[in-house]
């Protein structure tokens, strides 16, 4: 793809910085958005009605997402949104605003929608919608998760494989990433999602 | 003079016109919130957009606008209409609860908001300071801080001594979010005041108000 003013506007992204950014598949695009909108919205000076609020709402709306408490209509909220800040806003700064939440609508519909109706971020980065789980075949028991969880949500003996009491759990990940076995992994769709409930009203 | 289409109907009007003046002057009505016609336009609220067929359908404010020859100017169009409606949806946030907020929300055909925010009198309209500044020439108060913590207040949020007591702001506030209270301190005297029994006006002192036995005393000192 051409690095030039017309392809990047078709893109929906713009020439200056943060404009294009880089990212693989372990980063999760509603927690992208989210980050964004976090940075805009403290940037705002507040003078005119659609970027004050309208960013504000897009982020609460984003961070009840990416916490796993998305809503039916959340999405379509976000597009319109999007789209009424993109064009009302006073300035620069709430007219390109939205562009974060406007692209990953775009090319990362299903992610939002993963997120909402089946409980999942494939990315495994919304905290809400994933769990540390050990794989028991795999846990020599040494100990080095339980001494250094930062909540003390590892339980189990020497030599046993250990457990996660989730109750206690934080999701830091500092167990995944000392675990000499790769006997931690990151699971997720086993939190509340809307399609279970959805088919639990119906039930 | 330029010429210039609103809602497909041909208007003249004088250079340095703002599409709101042309509107009302032809009886198209545009809706505004911080606009106030002894006022520079503040172009804050984004209630006035209209849409300008002319310029790929850009939205602009109709307060702060000026007409331009060959001008295509929609105002009432979907694109107009969705904006104004979110915009009266995210001002319902915080200002359900205010009269004028419920009107323009009405107008709009909004219900009810999908998102919240703690009540808040002030819908950051900028009337008060604005008028404090051009009309009154005091510059009392102004608008403090930043996003969703800006907010109306004198310098340093204590008393300012540039107010001259004229209640404008009060005035001129479309929400009533802004209270008179007299804070001048109570005048004090070691000699008891007179009170007027009609008005209950204080004045001067009973020992200074007899000019005759002051002017003794003044003479023959104890
Ligand atoms: S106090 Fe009233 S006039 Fe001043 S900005 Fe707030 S709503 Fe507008
Ligand atoms: S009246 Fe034009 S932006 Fe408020």
């Amino acid at each position: 793809m051409p690095i030039d003013y017309e392809s990047l506007t078709a893109l929906g992204a713009i020439m200056g910085s943060g404009g294009l950014v880089v990212v693989d598949e372990d980063t999760c695009m509603v927690d992208l958005a989210r980050y964004f909108m976090n940075f805009v919205q403290e940037e705002s000076c507040g003078k005119c009605t659609p970027c004050r609020l309208g960013t504000k709402a897009m982020l609460d709306t984003l961070t009840r997402i990416t916490q796993g408490r998305g809503e039916a209509g959340d999405i379509e909220y976000l597009a319109e949104l999007a789209d009424a800040v993109k064009t009302s806003a006073l300035c620069g700064l709430g007219q390109t605003a939205p562009n974060p939440v406007l692209t990953t609508l775009r090319y990362f519909h299903d992610e939002y929608a993963e997120h909402l109706y089946g409980g999942v971020c494939r990315a495994r980065v919304c905290k809400g919608l994933i769990r540390y789980e050990i794989i028991p075949e795999l846990c020599a028991g040494c100990l080095v998760c339980l001494r250094n969880c930062t909540m003390n949500a590892i339980v189990g003996e020497k030599l046993k494989p250990h457990s996660i009491n989730y109750a206690l759990c934080g999701k830091c990940g500092v167990c995944k990433a000392l675990c000499k076995f790769d006997a931690v992994r990151v699971t997720t769709g086993n939190g509340y999602s809307l399609k279970q409930l959805d088919r639990a009203i119906v039930q | 003079m330029v010429k210039l289409e609103i809602d497909n109907r041909e208007i003249r009007v004088e250079t340095g016109t703002t599409i709101l003046q042309a509107a009302r002057m032809n009886g198209i009505a545009i809706p505004t919130l911080c606009y106030h016609e002894a006022l520079e336009p503040y172009a804050a609220c984004r209630l006035c957009v209209v849409e300008l067929a002319s310029a790929r359908g850009k939205l602009v404010a109709a307060c702060a606008q000026p007409c331009e020859e060959g001008m295509d100017v929609l105002t009432s169009s979907p694109r107009v209409q969705n904006s104004r409606r979110i915009t009266a949806e995210l001002l319902m946030a915080s200002g359900a609860h205010l009269p004028l907020v419920e009107a323009i929300a009405q107008a709009m055909g909004v219900q009810w908001a999908r998102y919240s925010l703690p009540a808040n009198d002030c819908i950051l309209c900028g009337l008060c300071v604005r008028a404090c500044d051009e009309l009154v020439g005091a510059r009392a108060i102004s608008l403090v801080k930043r996003g969703l913590e800006k907010q109306v207040a004198a310098p340093f949020e204590i008393a300012s001594a540039a107010c001259i007591g004229c209640a404008t702001c009060a005035l001129i506030c479309p929400t009533g979010a802004i209270a008179l209270a007299d804070i001048t301190p109570a005048p004090h005297s070691a000699h008891d005041p007179r009170t007027c029994r009609v008005c209950g006006e204080q004045s001067l002192p009973q020992k200074f108000a007899d000019v005759e036995a002051l002017l003794k005393e003044e003479v023959q000192p104890a």
